[in-house]
């Protein structure tokens, strides 16, 4: 690591999202620039910071609507410094001394969820509707099935044209030109941000993903082709982006990459350069790294608190707005000869310390109204709003798990977690929360009950689990933040039936596939919620009025679920029969209790039996190989093996264990519970395999686990033909 | 801000957290000693070379600054120190069967040992200045304490697993007292008097002490904290588990921190008397040792912290005071920024509170419906519930067929209680610290619902609760309940939190079920009487120099009845005995407690560990120094000689056993050397030679088989023994008690079991 940062708070402000902050450009570098920004409260402020590092606010409004973004738009050519704001369906204007130079109503039926200005052309975002207005008159829209992340505007050099980017939950970034849908490009992950590097010459944008890669995309004028490159690789637990920039750190004519991440780290990247130019080649390098606890909702390269020394200006989801600056204290004192800057500081602690006094008193003063109101005689209410939950909720594509992560904007004091259906809790490195686990009574609909009693000052707490599929219900966390008058919020969420499944573009379409094709009196838009409430990811409406097809694919044993559906009949293709034994039991399940009469014809293939068994015999050889391993290892370690002489006489295999002792051990530990999971899996498919052919096979499944722990090269797959001869005598 | 070690080295072993710890064995340099999970030992010298001439004990040098020796048995503990006149420390090896105490320096045998109990946990040092200085054994129910020359000078017997043994001046008294670490509390005693007892809700890992005035413990629970004297000074509580800590300045202030080293391989120096994290370390593995020693031969000691990866690195006081760094103006803007957000939100919060109620308000003058639409349409947005909600707790031990005390919580209107959550430490299962109830979810009217019978309300949405408690031991607990409280189908709900503390035996309750009002002896008295054939006919008997209301007094604070008693003006003058009948929740075994009027006290029950617990509460309560009692327990005393004569005859047993296994160990050699011989000269008998040995094997597999689990035996009849002559002393306060565990030692000496009960019937 290189950059040594060091850490100034600057402001407090109300609960801010993705898009709040924006950076107010100068005319020279190393300006000291000022900095815009909407909370939730629905306050927009202008703030810059002067020489003795107090905080001088240029406008502030007062509060209104939610404001959901902050972007900044001036006429081509000149400086980009006047605001746009978006507070439900509003856009208004301001210029930099904060008079509203524009109020424009979109009428648009959902409140706007992103935004962004290029000259004249205003570009805004609900939930599933695009609409582009050339100077304020509506020039087209686009509608959406699924939901619309962020929307971003790329603008060739020398042309007039804009190319609208929507980053969509579907994993697709769709451009368009003209309110028409020019390219669709697949992604492998959800898109969380996008962002057009500064100086590109409008065909190059970064894209921020949930599973924490960002990666850079080259569009060719024409829209035609696109090339993908990778800068930052997924890790495992990595976190999601929320936040990307490109700046010139150093001030050496070269861009860094800033990007700020859901579990609170900021992250600062060096880039290979070409022509002066931000450029996405390899070898990128680790350049500063720090984790702040808060989930970030915007970071920027700029220079806020003092003239002539870049930093990283961060603002987190409580309203943090913090800068990461390259002055060192030795600098500070360089700068200020006298001890000006302790005085400074001192000052402002005490200011501070005013203000809470203040606040104090009329916290006191309330405390005691409210006292009085509860008193037995009293006929008022008591009323307390609910405290916004910054939560998000993924399933993890590298070991299958979801993780539910909660963000306060004040310190969590315990999470009671409740389920009807059995979860298993994982730990989280992250999560210093005591844990507790409660007995629980089946007949109470509890099957898991648990309290996490978190550390002081923890705003946000990560919560990872594991799902069966084949189950689903309802997972309900009761949040207690540590803030008078004490409450709880419960937030509900759905675990869907085929819980491990992702949405994916492509499929193999080389495997065999079982079918069950369900004939009926439905409508295409009945099929549609029936598959959205069976499976994770589902868009919100159908994009087309014929044939829909959506493919989704097992994260953990790697089959796909094919669904094609129209109105009247729905065919679901998969090569994992448990997949379909689950569809097809929810199907007629909800098919039944709304009194629909479905027709059900099955095609079960012996072949994708086969080829599921080589598809999960490679693997569960593996962690039988690794538990072994592991076994083994804890013998040879006990031996002590201490010279070469003894080291030689042992074999190639148990030397080389000896080797990797440490490789196998961390292995062991990561990995050692899924080896369960498979065989729970895989004994689900056996007895699911046989249930269609009409076999109970409950008394053979002990012979089938045990055959399953030893498991040898073709022992699984005689175990399934086995089976299936006996069915064709 | 960073910490970096001054040394570093590794010793390339896996070392187990059973104990790390250094020995100056020559006098003058320390050696970090340490027990590797290969059930070895190792001696890292860097200073000097040990003559590791071969032995029975098997010396082998791996590295020329590291020494090994191996043991046969399993070691479960290592303590050092001076134990004679000489100058040189030191090394005492404890295991499952033996204790070996070893001159390292000179290679020399000072004394090996058998021990009938597994040692746990040993330190060296002087208990008394007159005393010279003894080697201190805690094992599962007993502390021994040896002189050099494997005397048993100090024996105490106590009734859970030691854990940890520290000698530690606790009473300031400048005399050092011992503190075992127990599976239950931290118990001190001065020699073999017993001092005081300092509640914990989980099993001791490790006490140590932090410098000459505080004391501070890790539990196995993950929890870690600090005693000056027996105040407690702060605990914390977190999810993974402390393993070791340390007193040392690492920060430079001029005063100690406490260091705690973790499993996560996190290291936490913290301020002693507050708790507060001043700085961390972090270490890839988990941190089995920490020792403060001076190890570089400088005239300083260094923080020595050792992985279970066999690292090794050293740390050393920081030349320049580094607390102040740590909260530099930066991180207090910060910490101010937070207590500002905080109240802020405070005071929105009750500012939309009066905001609706205006609103609603308004609404209600004009007309009620819009007043309900109103309240409708921010219900979503708001926890919404009448101000004057309130919740009602009730504790209780009537139900008599229940087995369990029951907290009833119920809301005082058409509120409905979403979950409750109950946090005591120490009594549910698993070491859990929470009880959570849920009731079913399904929407529906309030009504009243009981998890005991879930069946009979199946409904949901429930304005009343009844949690039963299982409270496993004779202790106070203290509960904090939280009950989430809102209506039906919002999502926010108001948290009503309350604070009690269950009585220590909250778990004894009346045969019937009285009203609340307070209760005369007569009338208490009366009640007993319907149960009095059933009194069970082992007692305790004793004499008090207290009134009858002192001991209502007792009875009220300590038990959970649901009415007072309380004597008439008249009554306790003559009043001829008061007699309170109670029947424990936990098994249905009667307790009559009677106090006669010439202050005897007769306590009647079957269970003597109760009784001792009662006697003990009681002189607490009437602040008795001395307590003599006659006590008759004939079920006891029968499983007792029961015990005792199992106990010998599975020690002769073992005996044979031990003689067994050697002669079948020598007869495989032999026969291993036969077949080597044949293997020459007569082939034909090679594979007979083998099968032989190969049956041997066998049989010595079997063979240690059935020693293991008479090893087992013999140690579960050991700690049953000594439980029952440490409960028996409970029957005892102050030097009544004391003397008779001197008469136990010779008694046992002796083997004489009718001299024991003797004992424990009238203290002899």
């Amino acid at each position: 690591m290189e950059l040594e940062l060091s850490r100034v708070d600057y402001a407090l402000v109300g609960i801010t999202l993705q898009n709040a902050m924006k950076i107010l450009p100068t005319k020279k570098a190393k300006e000291q620039q000022k900095v815009v920004i909407g909370d939730q409260d629905g306050v927009v402020q202008l703030f810059s910071a002067n020489k003795k590092d107090e905080i001088i606010v240029h406008f502030k409004t007062v509060p209104s609507n939610r404001i959901t973004s902050v972007q900044l738009g001036g006429s081509i050519g000149s400086v980009p410094d006047k605001i746009f704001i978006a507070n439900e369906n509003q856009i208004i204007g301001y210029n930099r001394k904060g008079k509203v130079f524009l109020s424009f109503d979109t009428n648009l039926t959902e409140p706007i969820k992103s935004l962004f200005v290029v000259g004249n052309d205003l570009i805004v975002c609900g939930n599933h509707v695009y609409t582009h207005y050339k100077e304020c008159k509506e020039s087209g829209s686009y509608l959406c099935g699924d939901t619309i992340v962020d929307c971003n505007a790329l603008c060739p050099h020398n042309t007039s044209r804009v190319i609208t980017v929507l980053a969509c939950s579907g994993r697709v970034l769709r451009l368009l030109e003209h309110c028409r849908v020019r390219k669709m490009i697949e992604l492998d992950s959800i898109p969380t941000v996008l962002h057009v590097p500064k100086n590109s010459l409008g065909n190059k944008i970064l894209v921020g993903f949930s599973d924490g890669r960002v990666a850079l995309f080259r569009i060719n004028p024409m829209i035609m082709e696109v090339k993908q490159e990778i800068l930052i690789e997924t890790k495992e637990n990595l976190s999601a982006v929320t936040c990307l920039d490109t700046f010139d750190l150093y001030g050496d004519g070269k861009e860094e990459l800033i990007i700020g991440r859901r579990d609170g780290t900021i992250q600062v990247y060096s880039m290979a350069l070409e022509n002066n130019e931000f450029d996405g080649m390899d070898c990128q390098q680790l350049l500063y790294e720090e984790n702040f606890n808060e989930s970030i909702s915007c970071v920027y390269g700029a220079c806020v608190g003092a003239a002539g020394y870049t930093e990283v200006i961060a603002c987190t989801y409580t309203g943090k707005v913090f800068g990461l600056t390259t002055r060192t204290i030795g600098d500070t004192l360089n700068d200020s000869k006298s001890n000006d800057i302790v005085t400074d500081a001192t000052q402002r602690i005490q200011k501070l310390k005013a203000e809470i006094e203040y606040l104090e008193q009329a916290v006191t003063k309330e405390r005691e109204k409210y006292q009085l109101s509860t008193q037995a005689l009293s006929s008022g209410l008591s009323a307390i709003p609910v405290m916004t939950v910054n939560d998000t909720i993924s399933l993890s594509a590298d070991d299958a798990t979801y993780i539910l992560s909660i963000e306060l904007p004040s310190p969590i004091e315990n999470i009671l977690v409740q389920s009807d259906i059995p979860l298993e809790m994982l730990d989280v490195d992250s999560n210093t929360a005591v844990v507790s686990r409660s007995e629980c009574d089946r007949n109470d609909g509890n099957l898991l009950l648990c309290c996490y009693r978190c550390q002081v000052n923890t705003n946000r707490v990560d919560l990872k689990f594991r799902t069966v599929e084949g189950q689903h219900g309802t997972l309900r966390v009761y949040i207690t933040p540590n803030i008078q008058p004490k409450c709880c919020q419960l937030r509900t969420y759905a675990i869907h039936p085929l819980s491990l499944h992702i949405m994916v573009h492509k499929y193999d379409t080389t495997r065999p596939m079982n079918i069950l094709i369900l004939k009926g009196n439905f409508s295409q838009g009945e099929m549609h919620s029936w598959i959205s409430n069976c499976l994770p990811e589902v868009p919100e409406r159908v994009d087309s009025t014929e044939e829909n097809v959506l493919i989704f694919k097992n994260l953990f044993v790697e089959t796909y679920l094919i669904c094609r559906y129209a109105k009247g009949v729905a065919e679901f293709k998969s090569d994992n029969i448990s997949t379909i034994s689950v569809i097809k039991d929810y199907l007629t399940k909800e098919a039944t209790t709304r009194h629909i009469k479905i027709e059900l014809q099955m095609n079960v293939s012996d072949a994708s039996i086969e080829h599921f068994i080589t598809l999960v015999e490679p693997k569960l050889r593996q962690y039988n190989e690794m538990e072994r391993n592991h076994k083994i290892l804890q013998g040879l370690l006990e031996l002590n093996v201490q010279n070469d002489d003894e080291f030689e006489m042992l074999s190639d295999k148990y030397k080389n264990l000896l080797q990797n002792k440490q490789n196998v051990e961390e292995k062991f530990k990561n990995d050692s519970s899924n080896l369960n999971r498979l065989i729970g899996i895989l004994i689900d498919f056996y007895v699911d395999k046989n249930k269609f052919r009409g076999i109970n096979v409950r008394n053979k499944l002990d012979a089938f686990v045990d055959a399953l722990k030893n498991c040898k090269e073709g022992t699984l797959s005689e175990f399934f033909c086995e089976s299936t001869e006996k069915n064709r005598k | 801000m960073n910490c970096k070690p001054i040394f570093s080295f590794s010793i390339d072993m896996k070392l187990s957290d059973k104990g790390v710890v250094v020995g100056k064995y020559d006098a003058v340099n320390p050696s970090l000693t340490a027990i590797t999970q290969s059930n070895k030992i190792i001696i890292h010298s860097p200073n000097t070379r040990y003559n590791m001439f071969n032995t029975q004990k098997a010396w082998s040098e791996i590295k020329k600054d590291i020494g090994m020796l191996s043991v046969n048995y399993t070691i479960t503990s290592i303590a050092t120190g001076k134990l004679s006149d000489s100058d040189k420390e030191y090394l005492a090896i404890g295991t499952e069967t033996n204790i070996l105490v070893y001159q390292v320096d000179d290679n020399i045998e000072v004394f090996f040992k058998d021990v009938s109990e597994s040692v746990r946990c040993m330190t060296i040092g002087n208990i008394d200045i007159s005393y010279p200085p003894l080697l201190l054994v805690g094992s599962n129910t007993t502390v021994k304490g040896y002189n050099v020359k494997g005397d048993e000078i100090l024996w105490i017997v106590i009734s859970g697993v030691v854990n940890s043994i520290i000698l530690f001046d606790f009473n300031r008294d400048n005399d050092q007292e011992i503190i075992l670490g127990c599976n239950d509390k931290i118990r001190i005693y001065k020699q073999d008097k017993f001092i005081k007892e300092l509640n914990e809700n989980a099993p001791v890992k490790q006490i140590s002490p932090l410098g000459a005035q505080l004391l501070a413990f890790i539990l196995k629970n993950g929890t870690v904290g600090v005693y000056e004297e027996h105040v407690r000074l702060w605990r914390i509580k977190s999810k993974s588990c402390a393993t070791c800590l340390a007193s040392f300045d690492l920060l430079g202030t001029g005063t100690q921190q406490i260091i705690l080293g973790w499993e996560s391989g996190k290291i936490d120096i913290r301020d002693p008397r507050s708790g507060d994290v001043l700085m961390k370390l972090i270490s890839p593995n988990k941190v089995v040792g920490l020792i403060v020693t001076n190890y570089r031969g400088m005239d300083k000691d260094d923080l020595i912290c050792v992985t279970e990866q066999g690292e090794v690195q050293g740390y050393t006081s920081s030349n320049v005071n580094l607390a102040p760094l740590t909260a530099t103006e930066s991180s207090q803007i910060k910490e101010l920024l937070a207590a500002k957000q905080k109240l802020m939100l405070e005071l929105t919060h009750y500012e939309n509170n009066s905001k609706v109620n205006e609103l609603i308000g308004s609404g209600a003058a004009e007309d009620s419906v819009a007043a309900m639409n109103a309240l409708k349409s921010i219900s979503d947005d708001f926890a919404v519930i009448p101000a004057n909600t309130r919740l009602q707790i009730a504790i209780s031990t009537d139900g008599t067929k229940q087995s369990s005390v029951e907290i009833g919580i119920s809301t005082n209107n058409s509120t409905i209680i979403k979950a409750v959550i109950i946090f005591a430490d120490g009594i549910f299962p698993n070491g859990n610290e929470t009880l959570i109830v849920h009731p079913p979810t399904k929407r529906a009217n309030s009504g009243s619902y009981s998890s005991m019978n879930a069946l009979s309300n199946r409904t949901g949405g429930v304005s009343s609760i009844v949690v039963p408690l299982k409270i496993p031991k004779d202790d106070p607990v203290d509960v904090h309940i939280k009950a989430f409280v809102g209506s039906a189908d919002g999502n926010q709900y108001h948290v009503f939190e309350l604070n009690r503390q269950l009585p220590r035996f909250s778990m004894y309750s009346l045969h019937e079920r009285i009203t609340g009002s307070p209760k005369c002896l007569s009338e208490i008295n009366r009640l007993s009487e319907d149960h009095l054939s059933a009194a069970p006919e082992s007692y305790v008997k004793f004499k008090v120099t207290e009134r009858v209301n002192r001991f209502c007094m007792f009875i009220n604070q300590n038990f959970l009845l649901p009415a007072d008693i309380e004597p008439n003006s008249t009554e306790t003058e003559t009043f001829d005995f008061l007699k309170v009948s109670l029947i424990c929740l936990r098994d249905s075994s009667p307790l009559v407690i009677t106090f006669y009027n010439d202050s005897n006290i007769l306590i009647q029950t079957e269970n003597i560990e109760l009784a001792g617990n009662l006697i003990q509460a009681m002189s607490q309560f009437m602040n008795v120094a001395n307590l003599e009692s006659v006590a008759a327990f004939p079920s006891v005393v029968t499983k007792f000689r029961e015990l005792f004569d199992k106990l010998q005859g599975l020690q002769e047993s073992s005996n044979v056993l031990k003689t067994d296994t050697a002669l079948k160990i020598n007869l495989s050699k032999i026969l291993v050397l036969r077949a080597e011989d044949a293997k020459v000269t007569n082939m034909e008998k090679l594979s007979s030679y083998y099968n032989e040995l190969m049956l041997t094997n066998e049989e010595l597999l079997t063979s240690f088989k059935i020693r293991s689990e008479n090893y087992n035996e013999v140690q579960r009849l050991l700690s049953e023994i000594n439980q029952t002559l440490y409960h028996a002393q409970r029957l005892r306060v102050g030097s009544a008690s004391a003397k008779m565990m001197s008469s136990y030692k010779e008694a046992l000496e002796q083997k004489n079991i009718e001299k024991l009960i003797q004992i424990m019937e009238i203290s002899g």
